[in-house]
C-alpha cells in the first residue's frame, strides 16, 4: 500500500491546531454563505445556487495527519452541528432564494458531504429531499473525499433525486501525481482511491467532477502547468466528465500561507493558466477525448489579488473576465485576446525558476522596485 | 580541474579554477544555456574558458535526472524553507545525506554541488553545513535568497554562518538573480559565482541598468553610456531593437563583476565596497551589521600585513577589520615600558610614516633638543583618526602608515570618541604612576585630550594650546618642558632601534616576545629595500618596509617554536619544496591570520622551517587539501 501521509503531516497538524483554536464562533443553524452565479451547466450556460454549509468540517483536516497544506476551509466550520442545524441551514437558503431561477445547486460543506460524521445520514436525506422539490433544477453537486463514496449512499441519494436530476460528486483529486498529492499537498489519498470512487459513482449513474489544484506548493510554475495539464487529461480518462481547475488562493492558517507570507510562494500567473488550458484543449483533440468531457471550468478565488491567481496590475481585470467567459462558453480562444508587457517577464521567470529553483522570484517581477 | 585561492580576505576570495584549456577566475558570472531539446544548464565563467553545471532538482520530487554530463553536478537541493520547522528539516536532511552519499561515489566531491537556502534555524543550518563538509562537497549553491536580500540582519547572519562553517575553499554559487549593485557586498560576504539573470529580466522589463542602479528606458533624457551597444544607436529608443538593451545590461553586469575582481586583485575589496554602498540602503546597513556581527571572524581571516592604501573616506571605514584589528592588537600587545617617564602626545600628519613629515621633523627636533642621555625617558604617541593612537615605534606598521582620510581639522563625534577611547585605554595600562603627559597638540586635538584627562582623572601639560603645534613658540615650550622634566632624572642609554624591534615583535607575536628575540640589535638600511636587523654582524631578521612586517629568521623561529606561538604542527619529518599543504598539518595556532609569519614545527616542538600563512589558523585546521603555508626557510 502506498504511504498516504506526507512529509509535512506532523507540521501541518501543528499549524492546523493553532488555527482551529482561533476559529470564529458562528450561528449553528445559519449557512456560511449562499448566492446565485452564472455557471456552466452540463450542456449550456445557466445559473447556479451556491450554498456554503456551516458543518463540523473535514475529518481529514482535523485528523492528526494535519489535512491539506493549502486548505483553510476548516476555519469556516463549527463544532457540534446537528442534522437539524444543517437541514435548517438549507431550508432557510431555499426560502430566501425562492423567487430566483436557477438550474443547478452546488452544496459545499468544507469537507465531505458523504461523511456521516460531518453530514449525518438524516441530514443528507432531508437536504436531498428539499432540493428534489425545486422545479427547474437539473443538477446537484456535492463535494466529498473518495473514501466516503459507497454504492449504498449513492443509491439512497439518487433514489430521492429521481431520474431527471443529475447528481455530481466533486472530488478534490488536486493532481493525478501521487507524490505531489501526498507530499506537497498532504491530501492523504491515492489516485487509485479516486479511480475506485469514480467507478462506484459511474456505476450508480452519479457524475464525477474532478477538482484540481493549480500550482501546489514546492512545484515551479512550469511544473505546475505540466501537472495540471496531465491531471485534467487523467481525470477525464478516469471518468470525470466535469473538471474544475482551481488556481491556488492563499488561505490563512495554512502551510501555503506561511510560505506566501515569507515570499517563498507565488500564486500562479494567468499566463500559466492560459497556457495550460490551451494545451489541455489541444491534447483533448489530439487524443479524441471530446466525447468524454462535458465541461472544464475555472472559477478562481481571489483572482487578480496577490493571494490569488494574478499577472500584473494592468491586465488582471481583463483576465478575470476572460477566464469567466472561457468557463461559461467552453472556448479557450477568448483568452487569446489579451496582450500585456508582463508576458515577457513571465516567460523569462518560468525559465529562471527551472534553472534556480528559486521560489522567491516574485521579488524581481519588477526589477525597478529594487532601487526604490 | 584544480582550484587555487589567489587571495582571500575576510569572507571574500579571489581564486582560479584551473582547467586543461585555461583558467576561470572567480568571482565570476554564470549564464543559462539550452540545447535544442530545451534541456538547460549553466555556463560558468566570464571569459574564454567555461565550465557547466546542471539545473537543480526539485525539493520533493524524486527526479534523479541529475546527469553527470556537466562539469559541476548539483547532487541535492535541500528542503529547508524558512517556514518549515526543525522536525521536517532534519528528517529530510537525513534522507538527503543518504542520497548524497550514494551520488558522491560517482561525482568527485570537488565537482559536486549542494543547494541550500536561508533558514531561521541556526542549529539546523550548521548541521546541514557540517554534513556538506563531512561529505567533502566543495560547492554550495544558494537559492531563495531574495526574501532576505534587503534584510541586512538576516542576510549577514545567513551568509556569515555559511562562510564560518565550511572550509575556505568551498565555492559559493548564488542561484537567485540579484542586481549588479549587490555584487560587491555579496562577494564581501563570500559569494564566488553570480547569475546574470537580473540583467536579462531588466531587459524584458525595458529597464536600463546604470552603474549605480536602474532607470526605465523611457525615462532617460540622454545617453549616459558609451558601450558598444549604446554607441551604435543614435536614439535611446533604438536600444529596444536587436538585443541591444540586453547587450548593454549584460555589459553593466559584467563590469561590476570585473571591478569587484579587480578590487580583490588589489587586495582591497573593502574600499571598493564602501564606494558602492550608496547604491542601496541595504548595502550600507549590511556593512554595519557585518562589522558588528562577524567582526572577530572576519579579522581572523583578514591579512595582518598588507601594503595597500586604506582610503577611509566615509564613516563606514572606521569599523573596517584592518582598523579594528590594529586597535585591538595595540591594546593587547603594546605597553609603555617601565623606563619611560614622559609621554608626548602628538598630532598626526598627512604624510606617512609620520617621522618623514615636515611637522614631525619639527616635533622630533624639539624632542631631541634635550640631552641624548635623557631621551630614553620619552614615549611618543601619535593621535589620529580613525586608528586612535599610534606609538612612534609602530608608525611603519600596516595600516598605520597606509591610511588616508580627508583632513579638514574637523573631527566627527565618532572619530573623537575613537581617539579618546583608545588614548584612555593605552594610558590606563601605564606601568607606574610617575608619568608626566604632555599634549603637544592644538586646535581640535585639545578638546579630545581634555576629555581624556577627565576620564583618566589626570592632568596633561598642554604645550601648544595658544600656538600651532608646529609654531616656533610651541616647539620651544615643548623643549623647555621636556628639559625641565628630565633635569632631575639620572642619565640613561637610549636604544631607539631596540625599542622599535621590541614593540614590533610584540605586535606581531605577542606581548613580551620582543625582549626574548632581540638584545643589542640595530636596524640598518633604507626603504624601499628591506631593513636588516643586525646583532653585531649577525643578521637576525628583516623588516619589510612596505608592510612594516618583521620577518622571522630560523634563529628567531627557534625561539618562537619554544614558546609555541604562531605554530603550525606538521606530521612531516622534513620539509620539501616551498609550500606546506593542508594534508601535512596536524594542528595550527588559531591566532594565526593570513600573511602572519609562522613556525613549522613537529609534534615535539622541533623547528622544521619558517614561512608565512596563506590563510588563518582556523581555516588551516578545517582544510583538507591545498597550500596553507609558503615556506621561506627550512632545515
Amino acid at each position: 500500500m502506498t504511504e498516504v501521509v506526507g512529509i509535512f503531516a506532523e507540521y501541518l497538524c501543528k499549524i492546523r491546531n493553532k488555527s482551529l483554536a482561533r476559529r470564529k464562533e458562528r450561528a449553528k443553524d445559519k449557512a456560511i454563505a449562499a448566492w446565485i452565479e452564472d455557471d456552466r451547466l452540463i450542456t449550456q450556460q445557466g445559473k447556479a445556487l451556491v450554498i456554503i454549509l456551516n458543518s463540523n468540517g473535514c475529518a481529514w483536516a482535523q485528523s492528526d495527519s494535519g489535512g491539506c497544506s493549502m486548505c483553510g476551509y476548516s476555519n469556516e466550520t463549527s463544532e457540534n452541528i446537528s442534522a437539524k442545524d444543517l437541514i435548517k441551514q438549507v431550508d432557510d437558503v431555499l426560502i430566501k432564494f425562492t423567487a430566483k431561477k436557477f438550474q443547478s445547486v452546488k452544496l459545499f460543506n468544507s469537507g465531505s458531504f458523504l461523511d456521516e460524521k460531518e453530514i449525518p445520514k438524516d441530514a443528507q436525506i432531508a437536504i436531498m429531499k428539499l432540493l428534489a422539490k425545486i422545479p427547474e433544477v437539473t443538477e446537484i453537486i456535492v463535494e466529498t473525499r473518495p473514501e466516503y463514496v459507497t454504492q449504498e449512499k449513492l443509491k439512497r441519494l439518487k433514489s430521492i433525486l429521481g431520474k431527471n436530476m443529475e447528481l455530481e460528486l466533486g472530488i478534490g483529486l488536486e493532481t493525478s501525481n501521487d507524490f505531489v498529492r501526498i507530499n506537497n499537498i498532504n491530501k492523504g489519498f491515492t489516485y487509485k482511491d479516486f479511480e475506485k470512487a469514480t467507478k462506484i459513482a459511474l456505476k450508480n449513474i452519479v457524475r464525477v467532477k474532478s477538482y484540481l489544484l493549480f500550482k501546489p506548493p514546492f512545484l515551479t510554475e512550469k511544473e505546475a502547468i505540466n501537472d495540471v495539464i496531465q491531471s485534467v487529461i487523467d481525470s477525464i480518462k478516469a471518468g470525470a466528465r466535469s473538471v474544475s481547475i482551481n488556481p491556488m488562493n492563499i488561505q490563512s492558517g495554512t502551510l501555503v500561507y506561511r510560505l506566501w507570507q515569507t515570499d517563498l510562494y507565488r500564486s500562479p500567473w494567468f499566463w500559466s493558466l492560459k497556457k495550460a488550458i490551451q494545451k489541455i484543449w489541444e491534447t483533448i483533440e489530439k487524443e479524441k477525448l471530446q466525447d468524454n468531457v462535458d465541461r472544464i471550468v475555472s472559477d478562481p478565488s481571489g483572482a487578480g489579488s496577490n493571494k490569488g491567481i494574478h499577472n500584473c496590475r494592468k491586465c488582471n481585470k481583463y483576465f478575470i473576465k476572460a477566464i469567466k467567459n472561457f468557463s461559461l462558453k467552453q472556448d479557450p480562444s477568448v483568452l487569446n485576446q489579451i496582450t500585456c508587457e508582463c508576458k515577457e517577464t513571465w516567460g523569462e521567470l518560468l525559465l529562471i525558476e527551472e534553472a534556480t529553483r528559486d521560489s522567491s522570484l516574485k521579488k524581481v517581477e519588477s526589477v525597478i522596485k529594487y532601487f526604490e | 580541474m584544480k582550484y587555487q585561492i589567489v587571495f582571500s580576505s575576510g569572507f571574500a576570495k579571489l581564486a582560479k579554477i584551473k582547467l586543461e584549456s585555461g583558467v576561470i577566475e572567480t568571482p565570476t558570472i554564470m549564464k543559462r544555456d539550452y540545447l535544442k531539446n530545451e534541456e538547460g544548464f549553466w555556463v560558468i565563467g566570464d571569459k574564454d574558458n567555461h565550465i557547466t553545471m546542471n539545473f537543480p532538482p526539485g525539493f520533493l520530487v524524486n527526479d534523479n535526472k541529475s546527469s553527470n554530463k556537466t562539469d559541476f553536478v548539483i547532487i541535492e537541493n535541500l528542503l529547508m524553507h524558512t517556514v518549515l520547522d526543525k522536525g521536517i528539516l532534519e528528517k529530510k536532511l537525513t534522507q538527503s545525506i543518504e542520497k548524497m552519499k550514494k551520488i558522491i561515489t560517482e561525482v568527485p566531491p570537488e565537482q559536486a554541488v549542494c543547494v541550500i537556502q536561508p533558514t531561521e534555524s541556526k542549529e539546523s543550518l550548521i548541521k546541514i553545513l557540517s554534513a556538506i563538509t563531512e561529505l567533502k562537497v566543495k560547492n554550495i549553491a544558494i537559492t531563495n535568497l531574495l526574501p532576505i536580500l534587503t534584510n541586512h540582519r538576516k542576510l549577514v547572519e545567513f551568509l556569515g554562518l555559511v562562510k564560518t562553517n565550511v572550509p575556505i575553499d568551498t565555492r559559493i554559487i548564488l542561484l537567485s538573480p540579484i542586481s549588479h549593485t549587490f555584487i560587491p557586498l555579496l562577494t564581501y560576504l563570500g559569494v564566488d559565482i553570480f547569475t546574470n539573470d537580473f540583467a536579462i529580466l531588466a531587459t524584458k522589463q525595458k529597464i536600463y541598468l546604470t552603474h549605480s542602479g536602474a532607470e526605465e528606458l523611457s525615462n532617460l533624457k540622454e545617453k549616459i553610456c558609451f558601450c558598444e551597444a549604446c554607441s551604435s544607436v543614435s536614439d535611446l529608443k533604438e536600444l529596444e531593437n536587436n538585443g541591444k538593451l540586453l547587450q548593454h545590461n549584460e555589459q553593466i553586469y559584467l563590469q561590476k563583476i570585473r571591478e569587484t575582481r579587480e578590487a580583490l586583485h588589489k587586495k582591497d575589496l573593502r574600499s571598493f565596497l564602501e564606494k558602492e554602498l550608496q547604491n542601496h540602503a541595504a548595502i550600507a546597513s549590511s556593512i554595519r551589521t557585518i562589522d558588528k556581527r562577524w567582526r572577530d571572524e572576519i579579522i581572523l581571516r583578514t591579512p595582518t600585513w598588507s601594503s595597500y592604501p586604506i582610503k577611509s573616506i566615509t564613516s563606514y571605514g572606521f569599523s573596517r577589520p584592518e582598523i579594528i584589528a590594529f586597535q585591538q592588537r595595540l591594546l593587547e600587545r603594546f605597553s609603555i615600558q617601565k623606563n619611560k617617564k614622559i609621554i608626548v602626545l602628538l598630532p598626526c600628519s598627512a604624510r606617512k610614516p609620520y617621522s618623514e613629515s615636515r611637522s614631525h621633523q619639527l616635533f622630533l627636533n624639539a624632542i631631541n633638543a634635550i640631552p641624548v642621555k635623557k631621551r630614553a625617558y620619552i614615549q611618543e604617541l601619535i593621535i589620529t583618526s580613525p586608528l586612535g593612537i599610534i606609538p612612534r615605534e609602530l608608525e611603519r606598521v600596516f595600516p598605520a602608515a597606509h591610511y588616508d582620510i580627508p583632513v579638514t581639522g574637523d573631527w566627527s563625534f565618532e572619530e573623537k570618541e575613537i581617539a579618546i577611547t583608545q588614548l584612555v585605554n593605552v594610558l590606563l595600562k601605564l606601568p607606574h604612576k610617575e608619568f608626566t603627559i604632555i599634549a603637544h597638540v592644538s586646535d581640535e586635538y585639545i578638546e579630545l585630550c581634555q576629555e581624556a584627562e577627565k576620564r583618566l582623572k589626570m592632568n596633561f601639560i598642554f604645550t601648544a594650546q595658544e600656538n600651532k603645534a608646529t609654531s616656533q613658540k610651541a616647539l620651544e615650550i615643548l623643549s623647555e618642558n621636556l628639559l625641565s622634566l628630565t633635569t632631575e632624572l639620572p642619565e640613561s642609554n637610549h636604544y631607539p632601534d631596540q625599542e622599535i624591534l621590541h614593540a614590533l615583535t610584540d605586535y606581531h607575536f605577542g606581548s613580551g616576545v620582543g625582549k626574548a628575540f632581540f638584545t643589542k640589535c640595530k636596524i640598518r638600511g633604507k626603504p624601499p629595500l628591506p631593513l636588516k636587523i643586525l646583532q653585531g654582524n649577525d643578521q637576525l631578521g628583516v623588516i619589510q618596509p612596505a608592510t612594516g612586517k618583521l620577518l622571522l629568521s630560523m634563529k628567531t623561529g627557534e625561539l618562537l617554536a619554544k614558546r609555541r606561538e604562531y605554530f603550525v604542527i606538521t606530521n612531516a619529518e622534513k620539509l620539501e619544496g616551498s609550500t606546506l599543504f593542508a594534508v601535512g598539518v596536524i594542528n595550527a595556532d588559531e591566532q594565526i591570520r593570513p600573511s602572519d609569519d609562522v613556525v613549522i614545527i613537529t609534534e615535539k616542538d622541533e623547528l622544521l622551517g619558517i614561512g608565512w600563512a596563506l590563510m588563518s589558523g582556523v581555516d588551516m585546521n578545517k582544510q583538507k587539501k591545498g597550500a596553507v603555508v609558503k615556506i621561506r626557510a627550512k632545515k
